[in-house]
């Protein structure tokens, strides 16, 4: 049987021992980071990337450009942790939670099953007031308010593993301080790598000041970039990865494009 | 809903086979056989090509398959819940896996089903191509979402919700129409 070239296939006993230690360890347990489960973007070329996955105490900040395809990176990054069987949150800032509903339908994901398992679960911080939905903050840019909500889905959650999606953090940053939300941020990024929430924060390019962009980057222990290019005239799409806690970076530049049925497709490498 | 399937006495799938001329008809149509490896294999090429396609390709096929079978067995019931149940007892009868409906209600509607032994998480393992433990039997789930659909004339989806690939006891799946 000829091996998948772009796959990193699981050997039968690896499967297994994946199997065993899953069934047998809550992951929001924090035992050490040898143990901890770990996870995936649910994208094959990105994942490619990372072929031991990331564990779940990982905070990763998306910093992309308007309409480069980070909620479509988010959709994905949540139907791959359904599929595993994390419970996903998704905070909605930026849009309504039901865009991100219509973008999960697309994929052919019915939100609705997971929503009433308790799977799923949209915040809506869009409307900034009262909201139709189950869980809405009013004030999410009062930081003290975000952060309690925050806290209260994931602990809701249980002990099983949890992935959180924030689309998009540097809206509710806009108008705060550049001290004030950096301090804030790093109150509830210790907060979730302790509790081991694999978290993807998205941060529009432009909207912060380059000061406050800095004190943000400083804190994740993993960046994705999003960007546009030009290249020979025609403009394109490209992810780049860095991990700055561990002192890598990543100067590959991924060309990728997007398929309205399969979403991100991360296409061959340029240096 | 109380699950009387038919019986097997009443409906066997393998009465209507007959292999003649190197063709093996089930009633009108052509059907051929497929090992679970030759499956495996369609997997791993399909992946080799187009990773990011797989779940969803899978439960396309499936889905159309459901639409087409529902077409087929339209005559042989008098209303959509019978209808429902000779699908369930022909996906058994066919080798995709033993399959029970645990819930079913026209009026929501919803749908839940039980499977064990499905043959997508049989052989997920073997085909080598899934990086950790998940939902696999996106075939099986297009299947009853693509009959589901015809049988209530309306979209819906099929979710799965525990798999046995995963670690979980059984398979489980909810069928639902697409909500905002």
């Amino acid at each position: 049987m000829a091996p998948s070239k772009q796959a990193r296939p699981l050997s039968t006993s690896q499967a297994a021992a994946l199997l065993n230690n899953q069934a047998s360890r809550p992951a929001g347990q924090p035992n050490g980071r040898a143990e901890l489960r770990t996870g995936f973007f649910g994208i094959d070329g990105l994942d490619d990337i990372l072929p031991g996955g990331i564990t779940y105490d990982t905070q990763i900040m998306t910093e992309g450009d308007t309409g480069i395809g980070k909620s479509v990176l988010a959709a994905q990054f949540l139907y791959e942790g359904l599929m595993v069987g994390d419970t996903c949150i998704y905070i909605a800032c930026d849009e309504p939670p039901s865009l991100m509903r219509q973008n999960m339908n697309n994929f052919r994901l019915g939100t609705e099953s997971h929503e009433r398992a308790g799977k799923l679960v949209f915040v809506d911080a869009y409307a900034r007031g009262r909201s139709k939905e189950e869980h809405f903050i009013e004030e999410p840019d009062n930081f003290d308010e975000f952060f309690l909500y925050e806290k209260r889905v994931i602990e809701a959650a249980g002990s099983g593993p949890v992935r959180l999606m924030v689309d998009s953090l540097s809206t509710i940053m806009a108008t705060a301080e550049t001290p004030e939300l950096i301090a804030f941020n790093s109150n509830r990024l210790r907060y979730l790598r302790a509790r081991n929430v694999l978290t993807l924060d998205t941060v529009v390019s432009g909207v912060l000041e380059e000061r406050a962009m800095n004190g943000l980057r400083h804190a994740y222990p993993m960046i994705v970039y999003m960007r546009y290019s030009s290249i020979e005239g025609m403009t394109q799409r490209y992810i780049q990865l860095g991990k700055l806690k561990s002192g890598m970076f990543q100067a590959t530049q991924h060309l990728f494009s997007i398929d309205p049925r399969t979403g991100i497709i991360v296409q061959k490498t340029r240096t | 809903m109380k699950t009387d399937m038919p019986k097997a006495e009443e409906y066997s799938l393998m009465e209507s086979l007959e292999s003649k001329n190197g063709r093996l008809g089930l009633g009108d149509s052509r059907v051929v056989l497929m090992t679970e490896q030759a499956y495996a294999f369609l997997l791993q090429v399909i992946n080799e090509h187009a990773p990011q396609a797989i779940k969803y390709a899978f439960y396309d096929m499936g889905y159309r398959v459901g639409q087409e079978l529902m077409g087929t067995l339209k005559d042989r019931a008098d209303d959509p819940e019978r209808a429902f149940k000779y699908f369930v007892e022909t996906f058994r009868q066919a080798g995709y896996g033993d399959i029970t409906v645990t819930s079913f209600d026209l009026s929501k509607p919803e749908a839940r089903l039980r499977g064990t032994n499905l043959f997508e998480s049989g052989l997920a393992k073997q085909s080598g191509i899934y990086r950790s433990p998940r939902t696999v039997d996106h075939y099986s789930r297009g299947m009853f979402a693509g009959f589901m659909s015809v049988l209530l004339g309306r979209e819906v989806v099929c979710e799965e919700m525990a798999c046995e690939f995963r670690g979980d006891g059984a398979c489980e799946f909810i069928i639902l129409p697409f909500s905002t």
